[in-house]
């Protein structure tokens, strides 16, 4: 007979190395997914840490959070106040709303306010005794190159101009010529914050009629940018005082608020680390 | 003449086991760990249990149980079973006997210049055995320190099939084996420390276990045992014998010899006793003659016994020859040895003195018979007090018990190195935690310096936009009144002898001087495409004006005066005359000046609004 029983209690053997392997066991556990875990977790945020670190460090950005609170406030204020200075340089120099002048409207709207212009001002041409151009140097036909906005734009520079002259109360205006318009854009931006539209006049008039004349050019909401000029006295040729006077004056538009063109920002901070972070 | 010797209580003696003369461990009481050992003694007629522990470091009988078992039983342990739940046979390791006639004993004697040590020895002698019987004995052996200067040992087989067995009944009865001990060795351990039976210096002892199939005999002293044997015949012969002259039953034969049978004679048949002879005191029944009808038949057996024991004595002096002296006495023990009239009539025939066994003293419940001899030789083995310490534990439940024992020890290892691994965990863990805290703070911090680095980030770009988009505007309203306040300080200083005869851009005054056509033609168009330009890094309108005249100061002092007042402007930068070479190029479009004048050009540039 086989000692069974004492084969059986072999498995106290087997129970002690089981209890050792399964504490082993535990521990390893233990260790795999709790200590590796939180170790790879302390690690990332040491490495996070050090890549913050360094972006702060090498745009001089490692500084207290107060200082930079402080700086912070510093540049608001700053961006604050070219906002307000901005704001009154459009108000001052711009002479032309978009949405009024030439937000709206195709080549039958400019057609239409284009003869309603030449009879206004025609007849404010006759009666202050001055002479305009027939055509106000404004052709009728469009073609299709042409753009009815950037018409009708250059259609109401011309009013303005032409009411400043007749306002000048200048004996002739020889020559009125709408030229192409101008737009400014940030260096390295494609799309234009600013649209200049030039207007070359050539008139004939006193010394007094160009102070006149570009006295109404400054006035607010009807100013006029000196592009060129070239005044030349005439005196040898007849009148004493007559002045020739060739201007390019130019009105603008603003097509961009600051606020809504898109700001180049710092790359975003990554926020994200890997599984266990 | 009962004697009441005390237990064992000498010092404790080593084990030789396999290592050598031994100084190892007794098997028991390591292997188990415990203070409570029970020796069990199976029989063919009877099982006998002994509960011993150590009281301050002396072993105390605790309780001793017997089972007489059916004259016939086939199957030993499923008589013993119920017995064995009902006494709590399980609550302690049993320590268990070898039986001598299933044992094999070979005293060894090793030269004196061998250079082998005992455990080697006995190992040779085994496998020359084992060569002999084709089997594998598991063995133990003894240190016999009789003479110190021999080197001497007994050493015991048994086979590994007879282990087994034995230990397949202790499983079978839900037991746990402390050790096995051959039977002799159990009973040398019982009786040799017993004042009363302690062999005297000079002289080994004999100690006979008569039991019911056979006779265990062990021969030692001085705390070794000698010698160790065994012969078939035991208490089942005489009651056999009663058995024969009763014509009756075994079962009734047993009675009778345990009630009234004597090996003594009726009083008239009575002869004298041998001079010399220690004899015990007879019994009320030996007095009155009651059962002294079977005593020629129990002689009988009695005879054969001595003889038997006799042949054990001749094979050991053929052993020791002169090298030990004679046994002096007799010891016997047993069940069978309670036979009236039977150590009297074994002490005419030796002609030795025959003492009985020990009594046991058991706590609480008096003395007990020396029928536990065996037992409790058994438990003392297993208490690791035996003089003699000879296990025949089979190697693996050696390792097993080793491991039983250890497992606690291990247990408490495992259980100290795992807190302490926990606690090193748990403190890395709460180390890895109170870091990640301060990390994440420190992260936190970064970042929210991060998002108000982002945001100054912003806000400069943003006023860099607007400074870029402000800084023409701002240039082109700041230079466009300059024509006319210069045209108002041309007006402030003229006079009737000179004239300004144009004031123009530099550009447009270059550009048409280069053409022969009319000056009103020629004022060329700067801005001729539609096309979106970045914004110029100076959007002023012009930065240069030439004024030209003429003047009839030949000394040109009031051209001088003219230019002295233009300086005196702030956005003036300088004012002179024009280059002569530069004069030349717009000299096409110049007017004549009248007779006596002189004609002067001056170039002005201006300044940063």
């Amino acid at each position: 007979m086989k000692i069974g029983r004492i084969e059986s209690r072999a498995s106290e053997r087997v129970q002690v190395l089981a209890i050792v392997a399964g504490a082993a066991v535990v521990l390893a556990l233990l260790w795999f997914f709790l200590l590796i875990p939180q170790n790879l977790r302390r690690r990332n945020l040491e490495t996070q840490i050090r890549n913050a670190e360094a972006q702060l460090a090498q745009k001089d950005y490692l500084q207290g959070e107060e200082v930079l609170g402080a700086r912070r406030s510093e540049e608001t204020e700053q961006y604050s106040r070219l906002r307000d200075e901005w704001k009154e340089t459009v108000s001052r120099l711009v002479s032309l709303a978009p949405a009024e002048e030439g937000g709206v409207g195709g080549r039958i709207d400019f057609k239409v306010a284009l003869f309603d212009v030449r009879n206004r001002l025609m007849r404010k041409a006759r009666e202050v005794g001055v002479i305009l151009p027939g055509n106000l140097g404004i052709d009728e036909s469009v073609t299709s190159s042409e753009d009815a906005r950037e018409l009708m734009f250059r259609l109401r520079t011309v009013e303005r101009l032409v009411d400043a002259f007749l306002d000048a109360r200048t004996g002739y205006l020889r020559e009125i010529q709408p030229l192409p318009a101008r737009r400014y854009s940030l260096a390295g931006g494609k799309e234009p914050f600013l649209e200049e539209f030039p207007v070359r006049i050539e008139f004939y008039g006193t010394i007094e009629n160009l102070f006149v004349l570009l006295d109404a050019v400054h006035q607010s909401g009807r100013t006029f940018v000196m592009r060129q000029a070239a005044i030349e006295s005439l005196a040898r040729g007849g009148s004493a005082n007559m002045l020739r006077v060739t201007m390019v004056m130019s009105a603008f538009v603003p097509l961009k608020d600051p606020e809504s063109i898109p700001v180049p920002g710092p790359a975003p901070a990554r926020r994200t680390g890997p599984m266990g972070a | 003449m009962r004697r009441r010797p005390r237990l064992p209580d000498g010092p404790r003696r080593p084990t030789a086991g396999r290592e050598g003369f031994g100084r190892a461990t007794p098997i028991a009481n390591t292997m188990m760990g415990g203070d409570k050992v029970i020796g069990l003694d199976v029989g063919r007629a009877a099982v006998r249990a002994v509960w011993m522990t150590l009281r301050a470091g002396q072993p105390a009988i605790l309780r001793v149980e017997s089972l007489a078992l059916p004259f016939d039983a086939a199957d030993i342990a499923e008589a013993v079973a119920p017995w064995a739940e009902k006494v709590g046979l399980k609550s302690a390791p049993w320590a268990v006997a070898l039986p001598a006639a299933q044992a094999m004993f070979q005293p060894v004697a090793l030269p004196e210049q061998d250079p082998r040590t005992p455990a080697q020895a006995a190992e040779i002698e085994v496998v020359r055995y084992n060569e002999m019987v084709s089997d594998t004995m598991v063995y133990g052996f003894a240190p016999i320190e009789w003479d110190p200067a021999e080197r001497r040992f007994l050493l015991a087989m048994a086979r590994p099939l007879v282990l087994d067995g034995i230990l397949g009944l202790v499983n079978r009865l839900g037991g746990k084996v402390a050790d096995v001990i051959p039977s002799p060795v159990a009973l040398f351990a019982a009786l040799a420390l017993a004042p009363a039976a302690a062999a005297p210096d000079e002289a080994p002892v004999i100690y006979a276990n008569v039991g019911a199939t056979g006779t265990d005999v062990a021969v030692g002293g001085r705390g070794s045992l000698l010698f160790a044997r065994s012969f078939g015949v035991g208490g089942r012969q005489f009651t056999d014998a009663i058995a024969r002259r009763e014509k009756g039953s075994a079962s009734r034969a047993e009675q009778t010899k345990v009630s009234r049978a004597t090996l003594v004679a009726a009083p008239a048949d009575r002869a004298p006793a041998p001079g010399g002879l220690q004899l015990a005191r007879l019994t009320a029944g030996e007095e009155d003659g009651s059962g002294a009808e079977f005593a020629e038949d129990l002689r009988g057996v009695a005879d054969r016994w001595v003889g038997e024991l006799q042949a054990c004595l001749s094979i050991y002096r053929s052993v020791y020859g002169a090298a030990m002296p004679a046994p002096s006495r007799l010891v016997m023990a047993g069940g069978g040895a309670r036979l009236r009239g039977f150590r009297e009539h074994a002490a005419a025939k030796l002609g030795m003195a025959v003492d009985p066994g020990v009594t046991l003293s058991v706590e609480g419940a008096g003395e007990r018979a020396d029928e536990f001899a065996l037992a409790a030789g058994l438990a003392l083995a297993g208490l690791g007090r035996a003089p003699v310490a000879l296990s025949v534990l089979p190697p693996h439940v050696q390792d097993e018990l080793r491991l039983r024992r250890q497992k606690g020890q291990w247990t408490i290892a495992a259980g100290l190195a795992a807190a302490v691994l926990g606690v090193s965990l748990l403190g890395g863990y709460r180390d890895f935690k109170s870091k990640e805290a301060i990390l994440r703070g420190t992260n936190d911090s970064l970042r929210r310096r991060q998002d108000l680095a982002a945001e100054i980030e912003r806000s400069k770009a943003r006023s860099a936009v607007l400074q870029e988009m402000a800084a023409p505007l701002r240039s082109l309203l700041r230079s466009s009144g300059v024509l006319r306040d210069l045209i108002l300080v041309l007006g402030e200083i003229r006079n009737e002898a000179d004239c300004i005869t144009r004031i123009c851009d530099a550009e447009t005054y270059f550009s048409a001087g280069k053409s022969t056509a009319a000056p009103a033609a020629a004022v060329p168009l700067r801005v001729s495409d539609s096309a979106p330009v970045a914004v110029p890094p100076d959007a002023r309108p012009f930065s240069r004006l030439v004024i030209e005249g003429y003047t009839r100061d030949p000394s040109f002092d009031r051209v001088k005066e003219l230019i002295r007042r233009l300086k005196e402007e702030p956005y003036v930068a300088s004012a002179d005359l024009l280059n002569d070479d530069e004069a030349v190029q717009a000299a096409g479009w110049r007017a004549n000046p009248p007779p006596g004048a002189r004609v002067f050009v001056i170039d002005v540039k201006l300044g940063e609004p």
